[in-house]
């Protein structure tokens, strides 16, 4: 990365310390008079340095380029700096061998000091630029994270959901009360268990499937012997935990693009195993594919952007469209 | 009206198609109830073939959905459209007259429809309107609505599965003869678009071409290097190779 642009400040400030130093060696009693000491100090200054932040901008930070060349600027710049002085206050074209060497080694001191104060000036500038990149992540992953809580809220009661279920529930009552029943208790487990979700980020891999059981439940009934599902987790990753919105999205997609759209319905299978030290989570269906649904977003930006903001780069989702249909959704997370 | 009238039931949810038929019959007990369909493509094929006078269509069904079956129609058919949620649709049925039903359905709006359907079954056969046909093609080309901005997913077909590769992902593309890599944290995927179209299609403020053969993730670069000789090189987040950035387009790194 190159040095901050030259701004118009930071050229008065090289102007003012020019003069400060010229003012400096007057006290000190170097050289002839005040303004031709701050003259010179202009000058050389000026001088060290535009050659200096040359070197800054094409040698990269850190690289011995730029720590061997730095000097080679001081010392090059004090030198145009002097003929330069001379050749404007004097009309000389040349040094002038009584000051020389005792000028360069105030040009080495001085811009010594000021290619530090350029590196230092430098590095905060990257610093803050990578503390406003790192502010500015924070927000996005803020951001999304507030979208993912409404986008959840949204599809728990997602009314094509909702009202075919109660239709489910109403036309099921005088033909089979026993299953009216059964079918509205999955919707108030679900919708429970979908509010207790919501409002808590806590919960376990349990919890997440008690959801998911209702659910699947509920399309059971709905669809017949379209949908038939699994689960298959070990007990004791049931008390593991586990943040919402992560798997609750596959399992949608799996039947509202998968089994609904395919006139043969098909399977849904969900699996949680525990892989040297990850949790691995598997939703396959055997529906229709993504093929149609791409197009539709599959709400898969936002279990991806939670993973990321909850997990950073231990978390991780892949979907695959299988060759014998269906699609695979891979969701791993530490644990 | 000589003879009894007939209708068909389509919807994908066996238990809903039982309800509806129960509460017609109940009713409206000289309606006959010739078919029931579970899919759109069934319900076309079971109307053109019975020519009921009634078919109550299921919006959202596979096959075929209840407003592609209304397209399709050649039978004269009075229609019923039946939905959980569609408010699109619905404002447009109000708006044209057309009758629907909401589910759950209750007695008192079926009751209505009922009424509605007897008085023109008393008038003479009708024909498919056409201004109502063209307003279904209508709410079905809306229907789908297919996504206009950028590409958000891109598929990559490894052995026997197509992986779906979210663009966030993607550190990096780079063409090489014949195909374009996909480079990601861990993996290379081909794909057989080229660059030149992938930057068309992807969000500009996101993949920046570089390079003739190469498109970066913006967010996945680390840093931008300048050498002595002024060449600039990009450093990666979660790759360890190095990419090369063309003078073309070397404008993208200069200082804010």
């Amino acid at each position: 990365m190159t040095p901050p642009k030259l701004m118009p400040t930071l050229v008065l400030i090289l102007l003012a310390s020019n003069f400060l130093i010229g003012l400096l060696l007057t006290v000190v009693q170097f050289g002839s008079s005040l303004w031709q000491n701050v003259a010179y100090s202009e000058f050389i200054g000026l001088s060290i340095f535009a050659l200096v932040y040359l070197v800054f901008h094409f040698a990269a930070r850190g690289s011995v380029l730029r720590w061997a060349l730095v000097p080679v600027a001081i010392l090059l710049g004090g030198t145009i700096g002097q003929v330069l002085g001379n050749l404007i206050l004097h009309a000389h074209l040349g040094i002038l061998p009584a000051f020389y060497s005792k000028s360069q080694f105030i040009a080495l001191f001085f811009g010594s000091l000021g290619a530090i104060a350029m590196y230092v000036k430098e590095r905060y500038w990257v610093l803050e630029a990578e503390l406003r990149s790192r502010e500015l992540q924070r927000l996005e992953a803020e951001k999304r994270s507030i979208e993912a809580h409404l986008k959840m809220l949204q599809a728990q009661i997602e009314p094509h959901f909702l009202f075919n279920s109660l239709a489910n529930v109403a036309g099921l009552i005088e033909p089979d009360p026993a299953l009216a029943r059964h079918l509205l208790e999955d919707l108030i487990r679900y919708l429970r268990a979908s509010l207790k979700r919501t409002r808590a980020e806590g919960g376990t891999l349990g919890d997440e499937l008690d959801l998911l059981e209702a659910y699947l439940d509920i399309f059971k009934i709905r669809l017949g012997p379209r949908l038939n599902y699994s689960f298959s987790v070990p007990d004791q990753l049931r008390a593991v935990g586990f943040p919402p919105m992560l798997l609750q999205p596959l399992v949608e997609n799996a039947i509202r693009h998968g089994i609904e759209p395919r006139i043969t319905g098909g399977r849904v299978d969900i699996a949680a195993v525990r892989l040297d030290g990850a949790l691995e989570l598997t939703v396959r269906d055997t529906g229709a594919g993504f093929a149609d649904a791409l197009g539709q977003g599959l709400g898969l930006e936002n279990v991806r952007a939670r993973l990321a903001a909850l997990f950073g780069d231990a978390g991780s989702l892949a979907i695959a469209e299988l060759a014998e249909g269906g699609v695979l959704a891979t969701l791993r997370l530490p644990a | 009206m000589n003879a009894q009238p007939t209708a068909l039931i389509a919807d994908d949810e066996p238990h809903l198609a039982a309800h509806l038929a129960q509460r017609l019959a109940s009713l409206w007990p000289d309606l006959e109830l010739v078919a029931s369909a579970g899919n759109g493509a069934e319900a076309l094929e079971r109307i053109e073939a019975l020519r009921p006078d009634i078919a109550f269509l299921d919006i959202r069904m596979p096959g075929l959905s209840g407003l592609e079956v209304a397209s399709r129609l050649t039978a004269p058919c009075r229609l019923v459209f039946v939905t959980a949620y569609d408010q699109f649709a619905v404002e447009a049925f109000e708006r044209e007259a057309v009758d629907y039903l909401l589910k759950p359905i209750n007695d008192e709006r079926l009751g209505k429809t009922i009424a509605r359907l007897r008085s023109s079954l008393a008038a003479p056969p009708l024909a498919p309107p056409e201004a109502l046909l063209a307003q279904l093609r209508e709410l079905i080309a809306a229907a789908p609505a297919p996504a206009a901005g950028p590409l958000r997913w891109i598929r990559a077909q490894v052995g026997q599965v197509i992986r779906l590769v979210g663009v966030d992902e993607i550190c990096y593309f780079q063409a090489s003869e014949k195909y374009t890599t996909v480079h990601t944290r861990d993996a290379e995927l081909l794909i057989r678009t080229p660059i030149k179209e992938l930057a068309e299609q992807l969000d500009p403020a996101q993949f920046w071409q570089v390079h003739r053969g190469t498109l970066v993730n913006v967010r996945q670069i680390a840093a931008a290097k300048r050498d002595a000789m002024g060449r600039l090189t990009l450093h990666l987040k979660n790759r360890p190779e190095t990419l090369p950035v063309s003078r073309a387009y070397a404008h993208l790194f200069h200082q804010m």
